[in-house]
């Protein structure tokens, strides 16, 4: 029944921002800036098992590791860029949170370099020799 | 070949059941097209992997390899601030340099200075000069620690054999110490104008040593010139050429050697002590 606990504080963080929010619109932020932070964190907790789960699936069916490891860095990446742009969303910095986008997927697309370097020296093994 | 055909249909399955997983687990929509883009790829990776290893056997290593490189080479690429001490120590380290530089100059225009006015002053042909001073630091006061005059073998006045006055040589030496820095004062009007730049030491277009301590002002001075291949010079010759460099820039006649090229070998018998 975490999801209730979650709810709830979200609701209860809510009204008091509403009511902060006249007074001292900087509070107003602030408390919206942890209450984020605290159900992040909260959350990356029970992320364990799924990665739990995700491990045992790749042990068992035997796909190289570097593959999980690779899997699980995007989603940490996209993780921590999509929670970074919200707060500051949250801020009303709209451009600024697109620069954290941009950042997360640029460092996703870098993920990307070994497996591509690796597919394009396959393909182009498989051409015949000379091109 | 089924057990084979077995282990790559699993792990096809295992790879497109996790990138449905990462799917699922993605915050929002920005993300999306850039992570279908790299299971993608993985997926790809997978479907070609028996391809992959019948043409270049472990492209595993290859992988690990190619992430490693990839992984390692980013945390150097961070920089940090420099310090205050760095920029002071950078700062230290150009001063030094160019206290170097500036000293290398310095010596080579006073040996170059020197040569000319001993080939026009005592008729002698001379075929190199090193200059040695001492103190290295601005506010020091260099002094002039060892002259080594080189004579051309055919030009060198034959009046002596060389290894005769070799002992005289020995006491000479001993006889720099303070004089010396009056001389660097006095020489450097008459050499080079760069009258605040001091450590200068120059051998004529071959190597540069600027030493720092001023205590070796002993006989072990003297006996430094004559090395391989070098005969000391004494007699009239090296007289005259002492003179000249007193006269000219105050250069105490115990601080000046005068070697030449020995041609027949003699300079390794002559050596003094």
């Amino acid at each position: 029944m975490e999801i209730i606990q979650i709810v709830g504080l979200g609701l209860i963080t809510t009204i008091l921002i509403l009511v902060v929010r006249e007074q001292k619109p900087m509070f107003a932020f602030l408390l919206a800036a942890f209450t984020g932070l605290f159900i992040f964190l909260y959350m990356i907790g029970k992320i364990e098992t799924v990665i739990t789960v995700l491990e045992q699936l790749a042990d068992r069916s035997g796909i190289p590791s570097i593959y999980l490891k690779t899997i699980l860095k995007i989603i940490g990446i996209a993780y921590i860029a999509e929670f970074g742009a919200q707060i500051v969303r949250d801020a009303g910095q709209e451009s600024v949170a697109s620069k954290i986008e941009f950042a997360g997927k640029v460092l996703i697309l870098v993920m990307a370099v070994p497996i591509i370097g690796v597919i394009v020296e396959t393909v182009i093994g498989l051409l015949p020799a000379g091109s | 070949m089924l057990a084979w055909l077995a282990a790559w249909l699993k792990q096809i399955i295992a790879v497109v059941l996790l990138a449905g997983l990462i799917d699922l687990l993605l915050p929002n929509q920005t993300m999306q097209r850039y992570v279908r883009l790299i299971a993608g790829l993985i997926i790809l990776l997978t479907l070609l992997s028996p391809i992959i290893r019948l043409l270049q056997g472990d492209y595993d290593t290859q992988l690990n390899a190619s992430f490693d490189n990839w992984l390692k080479a980013s945390p150097p690429k961070e920089y940090r601030m420099p310090t205050l001490e760095d920029i002071q120590r950078d700062a230290e380290a150009l001063k030094r340099k160019q206290e170097l530089a500036a000293a290398a100059l310095t010596e080579k225009q006073l040996a170059s200075a020197m040569k000319e006015a001993l080939e026009r002053g005592t008729g002698l042909k001379v075929s190199s000069v090193s200059v040695r001073l001492a103190g290295t630091s601005k506010t020091d006061a260099a002094s002039v620690q060892t002259v080594e005059v080189t004579l051309d073998s055919m030009g060198g006045a034959p009046d002596e054999s060389p290894g005769a006055a070799s002992g005289g040589e020995g006491e000479a030496g001993t006889a720099s110490g303070g004089e010396g820095d009056e001389g660097k004062a006095s020489g450097l009007e008459g050499g080079a104008d760069a009258g605040e730049i001091q450590p200068v030491e120059s051998v004529d277009s071959v190597s540069v040593f600027v030493q720092v301590d001023t205590n070796r002002v002993n006989g072990s001075d003297s006996g430094q010139p004559v090395s391989e291949g070098y005969a000391p010079v004494e007699g009239r010759a090296a007289e005259a050429v002492r003179r000249v460099l007193s006269e000219g820039w105050s250069v105490p006649p115990g601080v000046v050697s005068v070697r030449m090229a020995s041609s027949d070998g003699a300079g390794a018998g002559a050596a003094p002590d």
